[in-house]
C-alpha cells in the first residue's frame, strides 16, 4: 500500500450514512452467511428430513470421506501448477512488456481480454478444441487424442486454461510495477556497474515486492477458488480427477443433499485456503525482512 | 526503445496464444454445422454467422431471454454496488471514527473467504425467504458491496491531493459537497473503470446464479453451459453463444483499448 497521508479532511463528520449500505451488503453476503454456516455444519438434513442440529461428527465423518479429502488434493495440486505456470509466465510476458511503446499499449489490452472474458464461454472454447470426438484438435490431426478424458492429462489441462485465462492480467500487473520504480534508481545502479541480472535481483525484484505478494495472493485465491471452468471442461471428471473442492462441496449440498456434510466441508475448506495464504505470508515476510 | 529478439519472440508467441482460441471461436460462430465437422473454416461467412446467432436467440434455447436477463442484472449491480462501494471508501479515507481501521480490515478480510462457503448457507437462507428462482435472489446478497472496489476505491482516494479537498471544506462544502464536486470529478476514469469491472464481473457470473436461479430464471452463462450440455455435437450453436458471451469483453477492449491500459497501468496503485 502506499504511504498514509494521515491529514483527515473531516474530522467530525458522520460516517454512518456513508458506510450504511456497503456494511448492510457485507452483512448480506457475508457476515449472515458465516454466522448460519458453523450451525448449519451440524445439521443431519437432507431438505426433507426435519432438521436435526448438533452432529459435531459431521467434522470427522467429512475428513474420514476420501472423496472430499481426494478434492482437497486435487485442488491444492490444480491450483499450485495453475497459478506457478501463470506467475513464471505473467512475470516473462510482464518484464519484456514493461518497456512498451504506444502500440504495445492495444497489445497489452488484448492480454487483458482473456481474463475479463467470461470463463463459462473460454470453457465452451477450450472444450471445443480440446474433445475427443468432433473436437478441432483430434479432428485436425485425424486421430483421437484423449487429453480431456485420460485422468492422468485432465487436471493439468485445467491448470493450463486456468493460467491461459489469467497470464495476462498477471503480466500488466508485473509491467505496471517495473514502470513504477523511478528511473533514476535504475540510472544510479548503471552508473555504479549493474548489469541486467543485478539490476534485476538487487533493484527491479524488491521494489516490486508488494505486487509480487499481491498478485501471487490473489492469483493463488482465484485458482483454488475455480468452479466454471472446470463445471464445463471436465464436470469434474473423468472420474473425480478434476473435482476441485468448489466442486465437490456445492455436489454434496445440492446433488446428493447431505447439507451438514457439505458446510462442515466448506469450514474445512476455507481454513486450507486460509493456511496456504498464511504459509505465503510468512514466506513473503522471511524473503523481505532484510528490506524493511 | 530498440526491440530484442527474446522480447519480441515471447510478446508475438503470447499474443498467438491468447489470440488463436479467441479467433476460433469467432471462425466457428461463423461456420455452419456441416462445415464445422469438416474443420472447413473457408466456408465461414457472415451470413451464416447471422443465421446462427438467431437461431441460438430465438431457436428452443431462448438465448436472448438469458441474454436480457443477465443484462438487467448487470445494470442494477452498476448502478447500486458501485455508488455504495464508493462513499463507503470515501468515508474510510477522510473521516475519523473509532474502530475504523478493524472495520476496514474486517471487510477487505471478506476477500479472503472462498465463494463456495458463503454460497452453501446463502443458497439456504435465499430460499427460505422465498427468493430461489428469482433475480432479486441473484441480487441481494452482493448488490451493495464489494471488497475489491473498496480497496481500490479507497486507495485511490489516497493519492488524491488533500489541499485540495480541505480547501473545498474551507469554502464551505459539507462532506457529500466534496465527494459530488472535488472528488468523483477527479475520479472520473477510475470510476468508469471499476464500473466496467463490476459489470463484466457480474456478466461473467456463474456459480451463485446457477445454484440460486439456475434453469427458472437463467443467466447467459448458466443458458450457456445447458445448451452445452444439451448440443455436444451441434458445437456451431455452442461457439455461437460462446460468442455472444464475449462481445463485452471484447467491447470493453475495443471502446477503451488505450483507456484502459492507461487507467489499469498508471491510476491503480498497490
Amino acid at each position: 500500500m502506499n504511504q498514509r497521508n494521515d491529514s483527515v479532511v473531516f474530522m467530525r463528520a458522520k460516517p454512518l450514512l456513508f458506510l450504511a449500505p456497503a456494511l448492510l451488503g457485507a452483512l448480506l453476503a457475508v457476515g449472515i452467511p458465516l454466522v448460519t454456516l458453523l450451525p448449519l455444519s451440524t445439521v443431519e438434513w437432507n431438505l426433507i428430513s426435519p432438521l436435526d442440529w448438533g452432529h459435531w461428527d459431521n467434522f470427522a465423518r467429512v475428513l474420514g470421506n476420501p472423496q472430499f479429502t481426494d478434492s482437497l488434493g486435487t485442488t491444492l495440486v490444480i491450483a499450485f501448477c495453475a497459478s506457478a505456470l501463470q506467475l513464471l509466465l505473467g512475470g516473462v510476458i510482464g518484464y519484456y512488456l514493461s518497456v512498451w511503446t504506444r502500440s504495445m499499449k492495444v497489445l497489452a489490452a488484448l492480454f487483458l481480454l482473456p481474463w475479463m472474458a467470461a470463463p463459462v464461454a473460454i470453457a465452451v472454447a477450450w472444450k471445443w478444441i480440446l474433445a475427443p470426438t468432433g473436437g478441432l484438435l483430434s479432428e485436425s490431426m485425424g486421430f483421437r487424442q484423449d487429453l480431456l478424458t485420460n485422468p492422468a492429462t485432465a487436471p493439468l489441462v485445467v491448470a493450463c486454461v486456468i493460467a491461459w485465462a489469467g497470464t495476462g492480467y498477471t503480466a500488466l500487473f508485473v509491467a505496471s510495477g517495473l514502470r513504477s520504480i523511478p528511473r533514476h534508481t535504475l540510472d544510479a545502479a548503471r552508473i555504479d556497474g549493474a548489469g541486467p541480472s543485478r539490476l534485476f535481483w538487487n533493484i527491479q525484484l524488491p521494489q516490486m515486492r508488494r505486487i509480487a505478494f499481491f498478485l501471487v495472493v490473489t492469483v493463488t485465491l482465484a485458482s483454488l477458488n475455480v468452479y466454471d471452468l472446470v463445471y464445463v471442461l471436465t464436470g469434474g471428471g473423468p472420474s473425480g480427477a478434476t473435482a476441485m473442492a468448489t466442486f465437490t462441496i456445492t455436489q454434496t449440498a445440492l446433488t446428493t443433499f447431505q447439507v451438514g456434510e457439505s458446510a462442515a466441508m466448506a469450514i474445512i475448506f476455507t481454513v486450507v485456503e486460509l493456511a496456504v495464504i498464511a504459509v505465503e505470508y510468512l514466506f513473503y515476510r522471511l524473503l523481505t525482512r532484510r528490506f524493511d | 526503445m530498440k526491440i530484442s529478439l527474446p522480447r519480441m519472440l515471447v510478446l508475438s508467441l503470447f499474443l498467438l496464444v491468447t489470440a488463436i482460441p479467441l479467433v476460433l471461436v469467432t471462425l466457428g460462430a461463423m461456420s455452419s454445422d456441416a462445415a464445422l465437422s469438416r474443420l472447413d473454416f473457408g466456408q465461414a461467412s457472415p451470413a451464416q454467422f447471422v443465421s446462427n446467432i438467431s437461431e441460438v436467440l430465438w431457436g428452443p434455447s431462448q438465448f436472448a431471454a438469458a441474454l436480457g436477463n443477465t443484462v438487467l442484472l448487470c445494470v442494477v449491480m452498476v448502478a447500486l454496488q458501485v455508488p455504495s462501494t464508493f462513499i463507503a471508501a470515501y468515508a474510510f479515507a477522510f473521516f475519523t471514527f473509532p474502530g475504523k481501521r478493524g472495520l476496514y480490515v474486517t471487510l477487505v478480510a471478506a476477500y479472503l473467504i472462498p465463494a463456495v462457503t458463503t454460497v452453501i448457507p446463502l443458497f439456504f437462507v435465499m430460499t427460505a425467504l422465498g427468493m430461489k428462482g428469482t433475480p432479486l435472489g441473484i441480487l441481494l446478497p452482493y448488490v451493495l458491496f464489494s471488497p475489491y472496489a473498496l480497496v481500490l476505491f479507497r486507495e485511490r482516494f489516497e493519492t488524491l491531493p488533500h489541499e485540495l479537498l480541505d480547501q473545498a471544506r474551507v469554502d464551505g462544502l459539507g462532506p457529500w459537497g466534496v465527494l459530488w464536486h472535488v472528488a468523483a470529478p477527479l475520479m472520473k476514469s477510475f470510476i468508469t473503470l471499476i464500473a466496467l469491472v463490476t459489470f463484466v464481473t457480474m456478466w461473467n457470473a456463474f456459480l451463485w446464479p446457477r445454484l440460486i436461479a439456475g434453469a427458472a430464471w437463467p443467466t447467459a452463462t448458466v443458458a450457456m453451459s445447458s445448451l452445452q450440455g444439451q448440443y455436444d455435437s451441434n458445437w456451431h450453436l455452442v461457439l455461437s453463444a460462446a460468442f455472444l458471451a464475449l462481445i463485452p469483453a471484447i467491447s470493453a477492449f475495443v471502446i477503451v483499448r488505450n483507456n484502459l491500459v492507461t487507467t489499469f497501468v498508471e491510476e491503480t496503485e498497490i
